[in-house]
């Protein structure tokens, strides 16, 4: 069961991560790991993409409280059925769609709050800013891991849904390394390409979300 | 309390980042915690792998931020001054130490890590709000102290002129002139005066500076121009006098702080005696889980952190909000507590509420021995550094009339007389000038407003001055008398202009600076709350009987560093937005520490008898920081108001 999870979070995250790389791209270009040499830039790239996934284990141990809390009052199937309906509306409505879009185009000096620290802390060249800003670009609104947060909050509890957020950590890892590690990875062209894919995959885990929770309904 | 956080090591005050990251990282750490512990309370089924990874965080965060606390915590018992932190440092290491031991007894399951870890996370919160907010504070003062004066420099030929006190370097001679702040540190070289340290050091009295006493950059020359060496340059200084001003009038508690001091200080005996009382007593009945709950639940509850930040938050967002119309609240909480009380509004006339002065007629009275041109560019000469309104006047007025300025030298005003200096002419032969008013003896058959310009005691010409009233003021008496304040208007003039005839107001002319300050005095006896708004030194007197006062930013420096508001802006219609947002940030600050002693008083012994578990009065304590922060917001909201919107 749990290594369902986790191999569940891992392939989300991994199949994604193309999204990673178009939205938080820049925030892995701009690191200030460039002056850093061997094994204190490979920490420090480490510790940025750790810094994310403690807050995905975090925003799961908050969605998988909710989703134990929602399986103890007896609403864990409607709960599917919502946020399946919720994601699906989220791609297929234009004015949610582009609501949605529009939060995540806000170019990411201006989004104030969040970003704010960011800018000092790009400046500091030392391994635990880079992971104050892989725990504060884990806060950044994304869509991609909103659609994961819906995903874990319908695991039930609170262990599956931190596992299959941590798996979905480290599945996005391997291409924020990358980007990283050598800017040019994935021409701008190949992302938008994978991009086009997401709203599709999106819809269909929404409609797994929406079919599980009327077949948990019809178990009962 | 908080001294071994490093607040920035150099002029720029800052938040300190090192720590400002730590707190980051323990923060989100926090909230997993939170959150583990809470799917521990509700699932049964949670496995033991939770508790351990709730141990490992919470040991993870006291690393982080555990160091903090307890140099607070030994500053606080080194000086015998128990407060916040000797309470924080109890709760958080008694919760870690009481999980970690029912972890290692095995039978127990029961661990308070989220509690040590959220108190952790909160307190080290505020108090980097604590600073940032201070910090904040402190930036509107050094802003009036980033403003570079123009100041009169000595060249080795003994010429002055007007320079950039930026230019200045080590070893240069300036002319401090009487009225004005000394923006260096430096050594007297002339005969010296009296100066004023009464800002930087607290001491009323005026010091005298003799020749090669050193002047500290700040204090103001009161008697006689100061000739002065500097010793040191002018962004060094001028940062030596902002701290020396920063330190002076941090002493300078208001009410407000006077009161949330005495109140967490209460607070928190009452929080340790019912937190012991509650452990104690649980502890006897036999119920070792409660007890600890009880006590941990009254330290967490008894947190005045809400209260902590009640003042200060309320305070910085309404002096941003004037800040940016131009108004700087120079004594913070107190301008604002003393200006919500005013009843009486008492404004000095000239260079309040009237227009920079202007001149009206010039009119050369004897050209028998120089020619007209002559005189008036003797009269722009004399007048060509000095920063007294009539000068800039005078200045303005050679500009647009393409007069040359003369060569004046050993230029010296003659406080409330005039000015007058030394004048060589085509011959070589030094002539006396001087450009004097009728409170001086040679100027006795003068008009009011009205100069005469002297060439060896013979009258040449004469200058009658102008002074408009400002466009807005008129509007702006009627509508604060209308608001139901009394209004009085104050002058040495002799007459009332008809422009100043009004039932609405009272108008006075005709006083000495001794005599504005009686009519204070006797106001203030006769019950009135007096805010006293002027400009000059002659108003200064007066300012110090007033209960508030507001100082014009072109007027005399010794005002500005005396009163408790001053306004950059040169209109006196900024006083209306000025007295609605100290009146309503009163009412936050009210209403703040009104929350924050409701949920205290509520909660206290709610949580001592058992029914506050710490989990909740955690999040009662988010919640009453969140609200307070949340109302003093509101005073950035505010809409401005005043009479001409």
């Amino acid at each position: 069961m749990i290594n369902e999870w986790l191999i569940g979070g891992l392939l989300f995250g991994f199949l994604g991560s193309a999204h990673c790389v178009g939205m938080c791209g820049p925030i892995a270009l701009a690191l200030p790991v460039h002056d850093m040499q061997g094994v204190k830039k490979y920490t420090g790239i480490l510790l940025y993409n750790l810094g994310r996934t403690i807050v995905y284990v975090l925003l799961g141990t908050v969605v998988g409280f909710f989703g134990k809390l929602a399986g103890l009052v007896g609403f864990q199937q409607w709960l599917s059925v919502l946020t399946g309906v919720l994601i699906i509306a989220a791609v297929l409505i234009p004015k949610i769609r582009n609501k949605l879009n529009s939060w995540q185009a806000i170019p990411s000096n201006q989004m104030g709050a969040i970003v704010k620290p960011f800018k000092k802390l790009m400046k500091k060249n030392s391994v635990s800013a880079l992971f104050a800003i892989g725990l504060l670009n884990g806060l950044l609104p994304c869509g991609f891991v909103y659609m994961a947060i819906a995903a874990a909050l319908n695991t039930g509890n609170t262990v599956s849904s931190m596992i299959f957020m941590t798996g979905f950590g480290f599945g996005t890892m391997p291409a924020m390394i990358a980007v990283a590690m050598s800017p040019g990875f994935l021409s701008l062209e190949m992302r938008r390409k994978i991009q086009r894919f997401l709203p599709w995959a999106t819809v269909v885990l929404g409609l797994i979300l929406v079919y599980r929770g009327l077949f948990m309904m019809g178990g009962h | 309390m908080a001294h071994r956080l490093q607040v920035g090591d150099d002029d720029q005050f800052h938040l300190p980042e090192g720590l400002l990251i730590r707190w980051v990282i323990a923060a989100v750490l926090g909230m997993l915690l939170l959150f583990l512990s809470l799917t521990l309370h509700i699932d049964e089924s949670t496995p033991d792998l939770f508790i351990w990874l709730s141990l490992g965080i919470n040991t993870l965060m006291l690393l982080l931020l555990g160091k903090e606390v307890f140099w607070v915590t030994y500053d606080e018992w080194k000086t015998k001054s128990f407060s916040l932190g000797t309470l924080i440092f109890i709760g958080v290491f008694s919760s870690y130490g009481l999980s970690v031991s029912n972890i290692l007894k095995g039978a127990d399951n029961t661990t308070y890590f989220e509690t040590s870890g959220m108190i952790l996370v909160f307190y080290i919160g505020s108090l980097l709000i604590d600073i940032y907010l201070k910090n904040k504070i402190g930036t509107y003062s050094k802003k009036w102290e980033a403003y570079v004066p123009n100041v009169i420099a000595k060249t080795s030929d003994g010429a002055y002129s007007r320079i950039s006190a930026e230019a200045l370097k080590v070893g240069d001679m300036i002319k401090s002139e009487v009225e004005k702040v000394i923006p260096v540190d430096g050594i007297v070289e002339n005969q010296g005066g009296f100066v004023s340290e009464a800002h930087l050091t607290g001491e009323p009295t005026p010091v005298l500076k003799k020749t090669r006493d050193k002047v500290k950059a700040g204090s103001i020359a009161l008697d006689e121009d100061i000739e002065i060496k500097l010793s040191s340059s002018y962004a060094r200084s001028s940062l030596s006098s902002y701290f020396r001003q920063f330190e002076w009038e941090k002493k300078q508690l208001s009410s407000y702080e006077d009161i949330a001091n005495r109140a967490a200080s209460i607070l928190l005996a009452t929080v340790l005696v019912l937190a012991m009382l509650s452990l104690g007593f649980f502890l006897w009945s036999g119920d070792t889980g409660t007890a600890i709950n009880n006590f941990l639940a009254v330290l967490i509850i008894g947190c005045p952190c809400a209260f902590a930040i009640a003042t200060p938050a309320a305070i910085w967002i309404s002096h941003k909000a004037l800040h940016d119309e131009g108004v700087l609240l120079r004594t913070g909480s107190k301008a604002i507590e003393r200006l919500s009380e005013v009843t009486h509004m008492i404004f000095d006339k000239t260079g309040t509420i009237t227009a920079p002065a202007n001149i009206h007629s010039v009119e050369v009275v004897d050209s028998t021995l120089l020619d007209d041109q002559k005189i008036k560019e003797l009269l722009v000469g004399l007048e060509s550094v000095d920063e007294h309104p009539i000068a800039k006047a005078v200045r303005k007025y050679g500009v647009k009339y393409e007069i040359k300025p003369q060569q004046i030298t050993e230029i010296r005003k003659k406080k409330g007389l005039g000015i007058e200096g030394s004048w060589l002419d085509e011959k070589g032969k030094e002539h006396r000038v001087a450009l004097l008013n009728r409170a001086h003896p040679m100027g006795k058959e003068l008009e009011e407003n009205v100069f005469a310009l002297f060439l060896d005691g013979r009258i040449m010409l004469k200058i009658r001055i102008h002074h408009p009233l400002q466009t807005e003021a008129k509007d702006l008496l009627e509508y604060v008398a209308g608001q139901g304040y009394e209004v009085s208007v104050i002058s040495g003039d002799p007459a009332a202009q008809d422009e100043m005839k009004n039932q609405n107001w009272t108008y006075i002319g005709n006083l000495s600076p001794d005599e504005k300050a009686d009519y204070v005095q006797q106001k203030k006896e006769s019950g009135d709350n007096i805010l006293f708004v002027g400009d000059g030194l002659n108003d200064l007197m007066a300012m110090t009987k007033a209960d508030c006062t507001i100082a014009m930013f072109e007027g005399s420096d010794k005002n500005k560093v005396e009163a408790d508001i001053v306004f950059y802006n040169p209109n006196i219609k900024y006083l209306q937005f000025t007295v609605q947002k100290a009146k309503s940030t009163k009412k936050i600050i009210q209403q703040n520490f009104f929350w924050a002693l409701i949920y205290n008083s509520i909660g206290l012994p709610l949580a001592a008898t058992g029914f506050l578990s710490p989990l909740i009065s955690i999040g009662a304590m988010i919640l009453s920081s969140i609200f307070v922060t949340a109302n003093s917001l509101r005073l950035k909201n505010a809409k401005k108001n005043t009479y001409d919107q």
